[in-house]
């Protein structure tokens, strides 16, 4: 330890910070004690991350208890997911005042995010102190005073910002006043606390970018007794263990990463040991084990368990060392394999070196390493990822298979903010991409496959339904992203309602199916005159259509119907979306100015046109 | 682990939590002395050494605790009612 300290006090006088942050981490993952986060959070302050390309987040935390000793924790599991956090603490149980006042430091701060980690056991001790003293009718009450008292304060802050709300449910009492027959009476203590859970989960429903953080059940997944501290809280209104402030950190970390587009959309699996027991080219088809009684059933749950991140709209893909015509046999013909060839989009089963394999399924699914998590038994195997492919997130898998799912499960890096048809059918949209290869294989030309396909797109302006995929599209779309605004369901509703926006997606569909919502554009009228394109994005899975040139004729005929005579284009330089560079170049549009940091471009929509590809067919609500 | 084991570990954490370094730490060392060992820091100080030693503080040791001689002493104390521990 006093030896890591040294190489981090070393690199950070040579300003290497990429070093230093890595010491800084090994330290926390050799021993994650308290101290040893404080030193990290305070000693993170001096390192530039802003060089190292973190993203920016601004974290407001209003609590009715004392949430101090998570900051620690909060601060350096942003880094490790690389965002650079800022906090901002309102006063001890004043939330009200600083919510409530538009002109309150709450808002002054300009938060991304809100975390609302309230407690019952503040708002209405009724509930866990005296509950038997009251009666029905004062339960009844209570309940409704208390979820009307949340909905007010979510609806003020909407009216005031428009940034992410998370906000804590409430736990049940670890044993209810009146015992064993708690369930049995009307009131009953926990079914009265978990009706308001269920009100906040229903404004969760209702109300654009509110998000439940299920604190009941992250209570009970370590324990209740162990949660909470009697003496922290009676000496200093700290009612959470110390140590368990980690835990509630890591749940912020599941929202805040898929906020910020770092969530991950791609497992890719090995097979011998990973998906059966046993190695498949000595033990053959029937040697493996996998099947109803163990050791065979650990790796079913394991499929299982990986079967739902694919509905989830996890994309699936293999990277082993075998046979791929044994590797066939057993997908086709194994009555117990749960997992079947048409779950994968990408596979890669050969004898080649499994960090080349990697590089290529990144390639072919064109989505970054930083989007994938890569699984296999083997520490040797996990090292090379590890060493040749950092971005790649290798996960230290145990020896033992019985303890694969919850492995699995306790990643923080599947999390979803929404979950439209587009999650549900992604792993048949990339399965019948194989499908789309082998008719452009087969085609004379690009255009003949263009006009094979059959494409259909629907290009229409947001509405309620495709807002939470349009949203997800502005956090998640790196590659062709030509400004790469990140933008919440509340961001987009509000443009919406604006009469100087317009926001349009376009779906397509082609003879292999509906592709779903796949771009989304959002105009912003300057003046009379003019217009600029704020945000134009579209799904790497599409590109190469030509479905971005149909949009942006689209919205340039949009534009000039508008009365626009010019139309601005942006481009925002990032690490990811080289793609979409010569974009606007290759349409006719002219650079106006350009500096390191964007490039403004211009198209006199009255004289120019870009033409709408003729094997579109089109479809349009917008008048 | 012996008592200056003990003492150094603590002063490991004292140095870190107060930011002050760990030559400067003598028994008499108190709020009254140290400008950032305020209530929140206390907190944080009680937390760490109750991780590290994997102990469990009372409520009274957590209030009276506001030298580096009493931190010491209750350490020492929790240590050796601990089955199993020796103190030497």
């Amino acid at each position: 330890m006093e030896e890591k300290r040294k190489i981090f006090f070393e690199a950070l006088k040579n300003k290497n910070y990429t070093v230093a942050l890595k010491t800084l981490f090994s330290l926390i993952d050799e021993e994650p004690s308290l101290n040893n986060y404080n030193f990290a959070s305070s000693r993170l302050k001096e390192i530039d991350l802003d060089k190292l390309g973190f993203h920016h987040i601004k974290i407001a935390i209003l609590s009715s208890f004392t949430i101090e000793p998570l900051i620690p924790y909060l601060h350096v599991k942003c880094c490790k997911s690389k965002l650079n956090s800022e906090f901002y603490i309102g006063g001890y149980n004043l939330f009200h005042q600083e919510i409530l006042n538009p002109k309150s430091k709450l808002y002054e701060f300009k938060p991304d995010v809100l975390i609302f980690a309230i407690r019952l056991q503040e708002l209405s001790p009724t509930f866990y102190e005296s509950f038997l003293e009251c009666s029905k009718d004062r339960i009844r009450d209570e309940k409704n005073r208390i979820s009307d008292l949340i909905r007010s304060l979510i609806l003020a802050f909407r009216n005031n910002s428009s940034s992410v709300i998370i906000i804590h449910n409430f736990e049940t009492p670890i044993r209810p006043s009146l015992g064993i027959i708690d369930s049995q009476n009307e009131p009953s203590q926990k079914r009265s606390i978990n009706e308001i859970n269920i009100a906040i989960e229903n404004m969760a429903k209702e109300i654009r970018g509110v998000y439940v953080l299920d604190y009941d059940n992250l209570t009970a997944l370590h324990g209740k007794l162990k949660w909470q501290d009697d003496k922290m809280w009676l000496l200093a209104k700290m009612p959470i263990a110390t140590s368990n402030y980690a835990y509630l950190a890591d749940e912020y970390i599941r929202f805040l990463k898929p906020l910020k587009g770092l969530n991950r959309k791609c497992l890719v699996l090995d097979l011998d040991n990973t998906l059966w027991g046993g190695i498949l080219g000595e033990d053959g088809i029937d040697g493996i084990k996998l099947g109803n009684t163990y050791p065979g059933n650990a790796f079913v749950s394991f499929q299982k368990e990986i079967l739902n991140l694919y509905n989830k709209g996890i994309i699936l893909a293999i990277n082993s060392k075998n046979n791929e015509t044994d590797v066939m046999e057993v997908f086709n013909k194994h009555p117990d394999m749960i997992l079947r060839t048409k779950h994968f989009a990408s596979w890669r089963i050969n004898w080649q070196d499994k960090v080349q394999n990697m590089i290529e399924i990144a390639e072919e699914l064109n989505i970054g390493l930083d989007s994938i998590v890569f699984i296999d038994d083997s520490p040797v195997e996990r090292e090379l990822m590890k060493t040749n492919l950092p971005d790649v997130l290798t996960v230290d898998m145990p020896s033992d298979p019985v303890k694969y799912c919850s492995i699995l499960r306790e990643l923080t890096d599947f999390e979803i903010l929404s979950f439209s048809d587009e999650d549900r059918k992604r792993g048949e949209m990339y399965h019948s991409q194989i499908e789309r290869k082998k008719l452009q294989e087969s085609s004379a030309s690009l255009e003949d496959f263009y006009r094979s396909l059959d494409m259909k797109i629907v290009i229409n302006l947001a509405d309620s339904h495709s807002i939470p995929r349009i949203s997800q599209l502005t956090q998640k779309t790196n590659q062709f992203n030509l400004t790469t605004k990140r933008y919440s369901e509340s961001d987009i509703q509000s443009f919406t309602e604006s009469s100087d926006y317009r926001v349009f997606y376009v779906r397509l569909f082609d003879k292999f199916g509906d592709n779903g919502i796949v771009g989304v554009s959002v105009l912003k009228k300057n003046n009379e005159i003019e217009w600029e394109i704020d945000t134009f994005l579209m799904s790497c899975r599409v590109l190469g259509r030509t479905v971005e040139t149909a949009f942006l004729s689209f919205i340039t005929d949009v534009v000039k119907k508008e009365g626009a005579k010019l139309l601005y284009g942006i481009y925002i330089p990032t690490k990811k979306n080289q793609p979409a560079l010569d974009f606007y170049k290759l349409h006719g549009f002219k650079i106006l100015e350009h500096s390191s940091e964007q490039t403004k471009w211009i198209l006199d929509v009255e004289n120019n046109i870009i033409t709408f590809p003729e094997w579109f067919e089109l479809e349009t609500n917008y008048e | 682990m012996n008592e200056n084991e003990v003492t150094a570990k603590l002063k490991e954490l004292f140095s870190d939590i107060f930011d002050i370094p760990q030559d400067k730490i003598q028994d008499d060392l108190s709020p009254d002395t140290i400008e950032k060992w305020d209530s929140f820091q206390h907190l944080l100080l009680i937390s760490s050494i109750e991780e590290t030693f994997n102990i469990s503080l009372t409520a009274d040791e957590v209030t009276e605790m506001v030298t580096f001689e009493k931190a010491k002493d209750f350490v020492i104390k929790n240590l050796s009612n601990r089955k199993g521990i020796e103190i030497y």
